[in-house]
C-alpha cells in the first residue's frame, strides 16, 4: 500500500468519525509521551 | 484474521471506497467514542500543549491507541483484483492436503470446519502438507498470507477467511497495514485534540 492509498484511508475515515485531518505539511507533528 | 505485512502496492484497491463499507451505526459509534476520548482528556488534562509541541500522557495515549485500533480493525476495501487472485488460489490449492490429527484437534468443531472448507485436507502423510501450500501462497501473495502464521490450524483458517474475503471482493487490511493507519489515526486523534485547543487559545 502506498503512502498516498494510506492517506486517503486514514482521511476518509477521519471524515466519518468528524476529524479534520492535519495539513499534508504539518503531518510530522511530533507528539510527545509523557507521564500521567 | 491472519493476514501478514504488504507485498507492496496494491493497486487494485479503491481504498476511497472504503465509506461504504463502514456501518452508519458503526461510525456514529466511533465519534462519539473520540467525543467521549476528549472530553476525559480534557477533564484529566491527558493533551497538553507545551510551548505549542503536543504532549500526551501514557493514559492517553493507551485510550488513543485503542481507539484508532478499533477504527482501523473495521476497515474493509473493495479489490478489484481480489477475483483474480481468489480464482489463482483456487487453481493453486486444487489438492488435497495433509493436517495432521494433532493439529485437526487444535481447530474448533474441526468436523464442521473442515466441512465447510474452502482446503479440502487428508488425513494421507503421503499427500503435500498444508504447511507447504501455504508456504507457496506466502511467497505469491504476501499480502494476503504473512509468513509469521506457522501452526497449520491457523495457516487453514487464514486461507479460508482470505479466500472468502477475496470472494466477496473485499479485503480487509493486512497486519502491517492495519499498524501504519491505526498510527496515523492515533496521531490525527491526538493531533485534532490540540488543534482545538490551539484555536480555543488564539
Amino acid at each position: 500500500m502506498t503512502k498516498e492509498e494510506r492517506r486517503q484511508i486514514v482521511e476518509a475515515l477521519l471524515d466519518m468519525i468528524g476529524i479534520q485531518p492535519e495539513k499534508e505539511e504539518n503531518d510530522e507533528e511530533q507528539i510527545e509521551i509523557v507521564d500521567d | 484474521m491472519g493476514r501478514g505485512s504488504s507485498g507492496g502496492s496494491n493497486g487494485g484497491r479503491e481504498a476511497g471506497r472504503i465509506v461504504g463499507q463502514y456501518e452508519i451505526s458503526a461510525a456514529r459509534d466511533s465519534r462519539q467514542k473520540i467525543v467521549s476520548f476528549y472530553q476525559w482528556a480534557n477533564d484529566n488534562n491527558g493533551i497538553r500543549l507545551n510551548d505549542g509541541r503536543i504532549q500526551i500522557t501514557r493514559t492517553a495515549n493507551e485510550r488513543a491507541t485503542e481507539l484508532a485500533n478499533q477504527l482501523a480493525n473495521r476497515v474493509e476495501m473493495q479489490d478489484t483484483d481480489a477475483r483474480e487472485a481468489y480464482r489463482d488460489i483456487r487453481r493453486m490449492l486444487s489438492g488435497r492436503y495433509y493436517l495432521s490429527e494433532q493439529d485437526r484437534r487444535d481447530i474448533t468443531d474441526s468436523g464442521a470446519y473442515l466441512r465447510g472448507s474452502l482446503v479440502r485436507v487428508t488425513k494421507n502423510r503421503q499427500a503435500t502438507s498444508l504447511d507447504s501450500a501455504y508456504q507457496q501462497l506466502s511467497s505469491r501473495f504476501p499480502q494476503y498470507f504473512s509468513r509469521g502464521v506457522t501452526h497449520p490450524a491457523d495457516q487453514l483458517r487464514t486461507i479460508n477467511d482470505t479466500m472468502r474475503s477475496l470472494r466477496d471482493g473485499t479485503v480487509r487490511l493486512g497486519d502491517r497495514e492495519r499498524r501504519e493507519i491505526a498510527d496515523d489515526l492515533r496521531r490525527e486523534i491526538i493531533g485534532g485534540y490540540a488543534r482545538s485547543r490551539r484555536r480555543r487559545a488564539s
